[in-house]
């Protein structure tokens, strides 16, 4: 593992005392196919820390897909713990995991997935309906949210009537409105265009750093990787080594 | 999740697939109005047949007889079964009975200018006179003897020299009751004996005149209950015989073994007014038990009433079944829809929305194509049978008797949109269990 040690800034002050927000300890993932185990993920440990951009970063079929949806409790473990904002996730039930990304996560897909039948505003309150938000005071936050990710003039238009960039910010504005304490984004730029993935990419990183919320992308692509703060590089279901990022990178996007 | 928001959703999704929604929807539609038409039509006989009875007289009553009084009886007390006075208030203690009419009948002549006719007095208690409705005059007040004449009675009146009436001519006999007196022979026997001639001719027998009390309300050719009989207070009646014949027999009533009068009046029948409907077979019951013979519209009412149910089991199951297809259609549609779209269902799982909430949201959705089913069956059932009522007759047809034959009453409407709503609930159910189970993974496989 290669420690890169970061010179005194503002922000490595703030990583210094840094609190733990997400934790994964001796993390199994098996599936039998036939009489074979298959290990997609064979004893992960690492912590991820409040207000960090982390990207798991990985070749196809490595895992990071299967880590990701067990730290959003989609998928269960087959061993180990995940204890996310002090809370061990691993044993809930699919009830108390639905109320769980209800009350603490947001997801950006690679695919957008918003609803067809709805406009840009109705889909970023969608996740604000299911707390029974009413609308007028939903739809308020959504508006809210679309001018941040830069959609005023789209806020009308239905989810297919929108280009894949601007679905996708659509997509982080719904991920942000439930004003969530982590971030999980599949692969979110992996349909767009390179140009579109930076400036994806970008907002991303700024709006998660302006409100101080934990980011955790997935991507194969080195290169958007070097964007987070830290990437934790995983090959065949185990951590091959964590990469801290100089800042000065970051500066460089802006 | 709130209600509303539930709603919403549901409905937009229904309109996503408007061709697919409208023909589930119509085949809730054909399963609603077919249940709902079919059993208009159930309740219409119903209602028809008791409207029938209804005309024959009234369902409220038991007529008692005696078989003692025709002689019929092989008991050894005669006496012991007839209906006396005695007997009717005992009739009027029983439960349920709100009066009881004695049944006195006697048969006189009765001549009025150039017209007579054969006909009978029957003596009725004041509560039985009071049911009687009148198209004029009133029910006859105080201890004298009054006639209530039906409103057929002037039919049989025939001219007594030429003995044609009015089925003969077809001239109706010029009767004024109300103005005009009615001399009334009660002996009728010595009133022969004295036309007879010959030998035997006899002094005719005395002539009273009677004043009419009133006229049974409706025309010359309409039947009813009491169009053709001629009714008086029963005490009037008993003292008028009584002073007629004396210590003689008096006609009709039945002598005993010697041959000799009993020294009190045998009515024929009794009428029991029951107080409710519902309670006439237990009263009917009870005075069979009681040694007399009992009838009353109800036995047949039930018999047809029983007739008339299986009918309508058999209709409304008919309808059942398209409703149960129709159902079938339901399920397959919330299938299909939860098939079409598991990504989205994923996708609102991964952004917390609740396994209830997802549940519900089928439900509603099934549940509201059940109800715009049962609200255009419904429409289209009252056009149906408005259609029925009164273009195609079909109540003239088959019951011979004017009405509307299929009938919706509000509880009927009320209960098929509610059926509706439930059987769609139920067709969505497992659907709607299913889709709450899909796996939120869904969501992330890319296409």
């Amino acid at each position: 593992m290669d420690e890169v040690k970061v010179p005194d800034t503002r922000e490595s002050v703030a990583l210094r005392e840094r609190i733990p927000i997400i934790e994964v300890k001796n993390l199994y993932k098996i599936y039998r196919v036939g009489e074979t185990k298959v290990y997609a993920l064979g004893g992960v440990d690492f912590t991820m820390y409040k207000g960090e951009f982390c990207a798991i970063v990985g070749p196809s079929g490595s895992g990071k897909s299967t880590l990701l949806n067990m730290l959003a409790g989609l998928e269960k473990p087959s061993k180990g713990e995940i204890i996310i904002d002090k809370v061990h996730i691993e044993k809930m039930k699919e009830n108390e995991l639905v109320a769980f990304r209800r009350a603490r996560v947001g997801f950006i897909f690679q695919s957008y997935n918003l609803l067809k039948t709805l406009n840009a505003v109705e889909n970023v309150a969608l996740p604000l309906s299911f707390r029974g938000m009413p609308r007028r005071k939903r739809n308020e936050i959504a508006k809210k949210y679309l001018k941040l990710v830069g959609l005023e003039k789209q806020m009308n238009h239905m989810a297919n009537a929108m280009s894949g960039g601007q679905q996708q910010r659509v997509g982080i504005a719904r991920a942000l409105a439930v004003k969530p304490r982590i971030i999980f984004a599949d692969e979110p730029t992996g349909n767009l265009d390179s140009k579109t993935t930076m400036e994806i990419l970008k907002l991303m990183k700024r709006i998660v750093r302006e409100q101080n919320q934990t980011l955790v992308m997935v991507t194969h692509d080195n290169h958007l990787a070097s964007f987070a703060d830290r990437q934790f590089h995983i090959v065949d279901g185990k951590i091959f080594k964590i990469e801290e990022c100089h800042h000065e990178e970051e500066e460089e996007i802006k | 999740m709130r209600f509303l928001d539930l709603l919403t959703m549901s409905v937009n999704n229904l309109r996503r697939r408007k061709l697919r929604t409208a023909l589930t929807v119509l085949g809730v539609i054909i399963g609603v109005a077919s249940v709902v038409i079919m059993v208009s039509l159930g309740i219409g006989l119903n209602a028809l047949m008791l409207e029938q009875y209804a005309s024959y007289g009234d369902m409220t009553t038991v007529t008692v007889y005696s078989n003692s009084y025709y002689g019929g009886s092989d008991s050894e007390n005669p006496e012991a079964e007839f209906l006396t006075d005695e007997v009717i208030k005992q009739f009027e203690r029983l439960d349920h009975v709100e009066s009881v009419s004695p049944m006195l009948s006697t048969y006189v002549i009765m001549k009025q200018g150039a017209y007579e006719t054969n006909v009978s007095i029957t003596g009725v208690s004041r509560e039985y006179l009071e049911k009687i409705p009148l198209a004029e005059g009133q029910v006859p007040e105080g201890d004298e003897m009054k006639l209530i004449y039906g409103n057929m009675i002037i039919q049989r009146f025939r001219n007594s020299k030429t003995g044609a009436g009015y089925w003969d001519t077809g001239e109706l006999a010029d009767i004024d009751y109300m103005n005009k007196p009615m001399f009334v022979i009660f002996d009728v026997n010595a009133y022969y004996q004295s036309q007879g001639g010959g030998e035997n001719q006899t002094k005719p027998p005395k002539k009273y005149m009677i004043n009419a009390a009133g006229v049974v309300e409706g025309g010359i050719t309409d039947y009813n209950n009491y169009c053709y009989s001629v009714y008086t207070d029963v005490e009037s009646l008993k003292t008028m015989l009584k002073q007629i014949f004396k210590k003689n027999p008096i006609p009709d009533q039945p002598t005993n073994k010697k041959g000799k009068p009993y020294p009190y009046f045998i009515y024929e029948q009794a009428i029991v007014f029951v107080d409710d409907m519902a309670n006439v077979t237990d009263v009917q019951q009870t005075l069979i038990d009681m040694g007399y013979q009992a009838d009353s519209q109800m036995q047949w009412i039930e018999q047809s009433q029983q007739t008339y149910d299986m009918i309508q089991l058999v209709l409304g199951g008919i309808g059942a079944i398209s409703l149960f297809v129709a159902a079938i259609g339901i399920a397959n549609t919330m299938m299909m829809s939860i098939y079409e779209r598991t990504k989205e269902i994923g996708v609102i799982k991964v952004l917390g929305c609740d396994m209830g909430n997802i549940r519900n949201m089928f439900l509603i959705e099934s549940g509201f194509i059940g109800f715009m089913g049962g609200v255009i069956g419904l429409i289209i059932s009252f056009t149906v049978s408005y259609i029925m009522n009164n273009y195609l007759g079909i109540g003239q047809i088959m019951m011979g008797v004017e009405g509307d034959i299929s009938r919706i009453p509000l509880w009927l409407a009320a209960s098929a949109i509610g059926f509706a709503i439930l059987v769609g609930m139920v067709a969505g159910f497992f659907p709607s269990l299913r889709a709450m189970k899909l796996s939120p993974l869904a969501a992330i496989r890319n296409e």
